[in-house]
């Protein structure tokens, strides 16, 4: 039986390695995954994962049971994290390297979904930060508009509207390219 | 149910009508039965959510873990204890300081109390004057000379 977060926290706390590394198995996929899309870039969604462990641990000892869900917090410590950076790299004026798409297909097909995902996320990248956040919760983190509306403190009609948003601009950025992406898909 | 409203619900709630809430759901069934347009803003939006699908991200590397894992707390037992500071540096601690402070203000503002009530100011000796003169009119002679 897999414990429960707050047993894993409390573990953590107090130095548990195995907690730690349940607790880090457990939800670095999920968010790696929100960093990586809401940053569209790897080097700085591995980077935004540690400073999002390193204020779990430093909260694992104070951990309030009961209080608030810890996935919730979780989300919202990634995507204000994941904003932060973005606001850092919009001072400094740095610009993202694209990442290489991975080399698991051969090379006609590896080139067909690499041209589609990169449009994909090329559109995604242009969202505004909340539609973008907004998006990612629910498309691809699979969450409900409540759980999207708590983790970005924002009311379930305001997720409904960057939903609407987002989802209306990344038709219009990719109806033209629709038709090729899709036979190639086929 | 008119397209305008179906199409903001494609927008709303994506392509899968039937996740929709139910009045919406059945309105917007019988809409499709009827409507070309709105079968083709159906397959717009499902295609949409395939293209959207295409976009994976990668799982986290072992050394990434790994780094994480060396950010975690350790046992209490291998924390190392906390270091003694230097004789002068306990000297800065800020209870030492705080309290040095506070006697050292304590005897600067007594110093100077101190010092306004023994030394003689001008003005002082105007005050002396002043008052010499005062109480003197009390006296008849002082009325008398002045007469």
């Amino acid at each position: 039986m897999i414990p429960d977060d707050e047993a894993l926290l409390r573990r953590c706390a107090d130095g548990d390695r195995q907690a730690s590394a349940m607790l880090i198995n457990q939800h670095s996929p999920r968010v790696f995954a929100i960093a990586q899309r809401m940053l569209g870039n790897r080097e700085d969604a591995e980077d935004t994962v540690q400073d999002v462990f390193i204020k779990v641990f430093r909260h694992a000892g104070k951990w309030e049971a009961g209080k608030a869900k810890f996935t919730t917090w979780l989300h919202r410590v990634t995507v204000n994290q994941c904003y932060d950076r973005l606001r850092k790299k919009r001072e400094t004026g740095m610009d993202d390297v694209p990442d290489m798409a991975d080399d698991t297909e051969g090379p006609a097909a590896q080139l067909q979904s690499r041209q589609i995902e990169t449009r994909v996320r090329k559109a995604i990248d242009e969202l505004p930060e909340r539609q973008r956040a907004a998006l990612i919760l629910s498309h691809y983190e699979g969450l409900s508009n409540p759980e999207t509306a708590e983790i970005l403190d924002i009311s379930v009609e305001a997720v409904e509207s960057l939903l609407s948003r987002a989802r209306r601009s990344l038709k219009k950025a990719l109806t033209g390219e629709r038709a090729t992406l899709m036979g190639r898909m086929e | 149910m008119k397209l305008e409203h179906f199409e903001m619900l494609l927008d709303l709630h994506g392509p899968d009508v039937s996740g929709w809430p139910e009045a919406d759901s059945i309105a917007a069934r019988s809409l499709l039965s009827t409507s070309a347009e709105a079968r083709t803003l159906l397959d717009q939006a499902e295609t949409l959510e395939t293209m959207l699908s295409s976009y994976t991200v990668a799982e986290p590397s072992a050394r990434l873990e790994a780094a994480i894992l060396d950010l975690a707390p350790i046992p209490l037992s291998e924390r190392p204890a906390p270091a003694r500071p230097h004789f002068l540096a306990s000297l800065f601690d800020p209870k030492i300081m705080t309290s040095a402070g506070m006697a050292l203000a304590s005897m600067a503002f007594g110093l100077y109390i101190g010092m306004s009530a023994t030394t003689p100011t001008a003005l002082d000796e105007d005050a002396d004057a002043f008052l010499l003169t005062a109480s003197a009119s009390f006296s008849p002679e002082f009325w008398q000379e002045t007469e």
